[in-house]
């Protein structure tokens, strides 16, 4: 999804929901932890940044709807910390020679809050909901790839027949391709199991149902008061066993430097550390040996539309990508929060490589290729990024890096949505974005954002379109072997990074306060992953 | 008099219209699109433009703006685009937020602005002057992000007086750090107004008279010049509750509490049109009423006026 670098208040969001592997850095100072058994019992206290706008799976297309659709539903997959897939409503799979039939075998042991035992069909019918034409999800590019979709979502059919119910506790789902990323997205918010009885017994479902969520995950709604607070009570039927905590409450707290008060305060039990705090708690005892930080799969980069002078020329893109000091701004400007970004991959997923070595900051080479490229003189362009204040600091030093190369940037502060819409007439030469994983897939990065197929609001905002690029990613998503898929990525990155349509600037890292009763808190790398059934508190 | 008022009140519905063509307006050449910040990445072509159509706005641009006047009129306001909740709901359940918050920061407001005020003129010249002159030029200029967060620190986190933030037990407790960040913004400059007013008042002629026929100073000061410098008074404490009661957006971020300020806000940023309408225009009708309010007040404090 695109992330947000807007102002603080939006991208807070993301920060508000990291959720790390580095356990290991806590347990390390809490040798005392492992020794020890979970208790039962405690409300967790936590915050998120803005009001869902949903709770209804098929509509979530937020960070923070989706972190709540964790909560109150489940997928048949999961993922866990480091964004690998894991079982949840189905027990086990199997997947055919050809890669394109699944057999689900599911649990026979889950039901809704509304007491209705889970079978076969509540996925059928889930899958079916979210391809509807009537529904207007805008995620049915989640499970388009089933065979019988497009007729189904055409109107053309009146099911999906790739869905096939074998018995209560067993589906078969079959693709149109074989594509390896699939089992990845079913663990996405829109592929999570909604209860048929409960929904159609709503005239209007999609204003009606959107804050009635009834669904088989470790907590139910209790109280939601908008623009306040939202609260959970745990399901004591969850089919995995019955959460640790009791309940959770999140208060809806917009402010960034209001949050952090808060948790220090000890109104909250986590909160995500903006840079200041972060530097401020890393030097106080209280707080220092309970920071959890991890690798958000989120890439920052500078857009290039590749549609018109001067950027319709791959060697003044990459001047361009030689014009940035990445390591400089990641010690200083933005310190912590972002690492380095070599290639369009991010850490923690198959594909990436530490050893990648992309582009450095040489304002030499970025001179020699300009004037190759026909522009002796340097060039000017104007890039257009959302009006906030990290924004501004960090294209102030950008600005006078490219200065360095003969490029004269000019900066244009605009909102984000604004901007988004202009890319999809390609109307800007330059704008700066980021884009968060919707899953844990290194095609995630690729398809949508380099793929031909893509232009505007698929992701490709800079059309760009290389066929070369575009048949590399169509042999990965089709390629069940791991290895071979793995070989596949590099050579797309690879060649990715020649054309370098994006000037490729950070990874994002995220940092994670918690207090010291908390146990069994981990930051997951995907935004959608903590269901938050290993927390508990040692009160 | 009343004839006045009936013809003030006539006068607010075009005002009410014009302020809902202007928003109608001023939303479609703002850029974004409220389609596709719901639906977000990757939404296939087809489905925005069903939801466009779901939500009228494929029509053309009179016909959407005669469609919502047309229920307005008939108090339908509509819903949420984003969250489809009832619109006219979600005022009736945050407004008495904002309604709390406003009355308790004018409770500061008045209760430091005018007796600092009054004081800085009666003392006018000596030390008392210079510190209330000084104080409440700091009150004016401080940024009420810097007030609140230092508030939130010292009384909330390490004295641990009052919440931090949010809408709690909903008990005054709730609303003493915001009403006084907000309530002291408007007493600063309250207080340097009363003294303007007083020091003008207290040189006319009916005052000498009235020290002269030996009145206390006392009573020359608060029964008769405190009197005639309420007007003026009056006016700007009505125009400060009146933007109070349109929601103080920044106050509510910070203390995280759901008032209209935040609920407006929330929805510019989602370019949430219905909900942009109906605010937009809810404030014009909180500010006629609140200007009709101290309208009559002046017929109160001052009897010429009731003669007109």
């Amino acid at each position: 999804m695109l992330g947000l670098t807007e102002r603080s208040r939006v991208s807070v969001r993301r920060l508000g929901l990291a959720l790390s592997l580095v356990a290991a850095l806590v347990l390390a100072a809490a040798p005392a932890a492992l020794a020890q058994t979970p208790k039962y019992g405690g409300v967790w206290y936590g915050s998120i940044a803005n009001d869902p706008p949903t709770l209804d799976p098929a509509y979530a297309v937020t960070g923070v709807d989706g972190s709540l659709v964790a909560l109150l539903y489940d997928g048949l997959v999961g993922f866990d910390t480091e964004g690998r897939v894991i079982p949840n409503l189905a027990k086990s799979w199997e997947i055919s020679e050809d890669g394109r039939t699944y057999t689900f075998y599911l649990v026979d042991n889950a039901y809704f809050h509304n007491g209705d035992h889970f079978t076969a069909a509540d996925v059928k019918y889930s899958f079916e909901r979210v391809l509807h034409p009537a529904t207007l999800s805008p995620r049915t590019w989640v499970l388009d790839r089933i065979a019988g979709a497009k007729e189904f979502m055409a109107g053309e059919a009146d099911e999906v027949t790739g869905i096939r119910i074998i018995d209560d506790y067993t589906i078969e789902i079959t693709l149109e391709q074989p594509f390896a990323p699939f089992l990845t997205m079913l663990g996405m918010p829109a592929a999570h199991i909604v209860n048929r009885r409960v929904i159609e017994s709503y005239a209007d479902p999609r204003t009606e149902y959107a804050f009635n969520p009834v669904g088989t995950g470790p907590f139910m709604l209790a109280r939601y008061n908008p623009g306040d607070r939202i609260i959970f009570a745990a399901n004591e039927r969850y089919h995995q066993g019955r959460p640790y905590l009791d309940g959770i409450q999140y208060r809806i707290i917009n402010d960034a430097a209001t949050r952090i008060a808060e948790f220090e305060a000890g109104n909250l039990h986590a909160t995500a550390l903006t840079t200041d705090a972060l530097i401020r708690f890393q030097r106080d005892p209280r707080y220092r040996d309970y920071i959890l930080t991890t690798n958000d799969l989120t890439l920052y980069f500078i857009g290039l539309n590749a549609t018109r002078p001067p950027f319709d020329d791959y060697r003044v893109r990459q001047a361009v990508s030689w014009a940035v000091d990445r390591e400089l701004l990641a010690e200083t400007v933005v310190q912590y929060t972002r690492i380095p970004a070599q290639g369009p991959i991010p850490p923690g997923l198959d594909g990436y490589r530490p050893d990648l070595v992309g582009y450095g900051y040489d304002p030499a080479k970025a001179r020699q290729l300009l004037a190759e490229a026909g522009y002796p003189n340097g060039l000017t362009f104007e890039v257009h990024i959302a009006n906030a204040d990290v924004n501004v600091q960090l294209f102030e030093p950008i600005q006078l890096m490219m200065a360095e190369a003969g490029i004269h940037m000019e900066i244009v502060l605009r909102d984000l949505p604004s901007i988004l819409q202009d890319t999809t007439r390609n109307a800007l030469d330059a704008f700066y974005a980021s884009w968060l994983a919707d899953y844990p897939d290194a095609e995630n990065f690729l398809y949508p954002l380099f793929h031909s197929d893509n232009f505007g609001a698929g992701g490709n905002r800079t059309s760009f379109s290389h066929p070369e690029v575009d048949r590399l990613i169509e042999l990965a998503q089709a390629e069940t072997d791991r290895d071979r898929r793995i070989q596949l990525y590099h050579q797309i990155e690879d060649l990715i990074l020649e054309q370098a349509p994006r000037v490729f600037l950070f990874y994002g890292q995220s940092w994670v306060a918690i207090r010291p009763e908390v146990r069994g808190y981990e930051l997951y790398r995907i935004f959608n992953a903590n269901k938050m059934t290993k927390v508990w508190l040692d009160q | 008099m009343s004839r006045y008022f009936l013809r003030r009140l006539l006068l607010v519905i075009p005002v009410l219209i014009g302020v809902s063509v202007f928003t109608f307006i001023l939303f479609y050449i703002v850029p974004g699109d409220p389609v596709l910040i719901m639906v977000g990445e990757r939404a296939s072509p087809e489905t925005v433009a069903r939801l466009r159509a779901e939500l009228g706005l494929d029509q053309p641009l009179p016909i959407q703006y005669l469609n919502w006047i047309g229920k307005a009129v008939r108090g339908d306001l509509g819903r949420s685009f984003i969250t489809g909740r009832s619109i006219a709901e979600s005022i009736q359940a945050r407004f008495p937020v904002t309604v709390r918050l406003s009355l308790y920061s004018m409770l500061f407001a008045i209760v430091l602005g005018i007796p600092a005020g009054i004081w800085a003129a009666t003392h006018k010249g000596t030390w008392i002057d210079g510190v209330i002159r000084n104080v409440s030029l700091l009150g004016v200029c401080t940024p009420v992000i810097f007030q609140g967060l230092a508030m939130q620190y010292i009384f909330g986190v390490w004295l641990r007086w009052l919440p931090v933030s949010g809408l709690n037990d909903g008990s005054w407790r709730d609303f003493l750090m915001p009403a006084f960040v907000l309530g002291t913004g408007i007493a600063a400059y309250q207080a340097r107004l009363v003294r303007a007013v007083m020091l003008e008042v207290l040189g006319e002629d009916f005052i000498r008279t009235a020290r002269a026929k030996g009145l206390s100073e006392r009573l020359v000061v608060y029964r008769h010049a405190l009197r005639n410098a309420l007007i003026p008074i009056v006016t700007t404490l009505g125009g400060s509750l009146s933007s109070l009661l349109v929601g103080s957006a920044l106050t509510e971020t910070i203390f995280a509490l759901p008032g209209i300020g935040s609920y407006t806000l929330d929805a510019v940023f989602a370019r949430d049109l219905p909900v942009i309408m109906a605010m937009f225009v809810f404030q014009a009708v909180v500010f006629a009423a609140a200007n009709l309010l101290i309208d009559a007040a002046y017929a109160l404090i001052d009897p010429r006026v009731r003669y007109e």
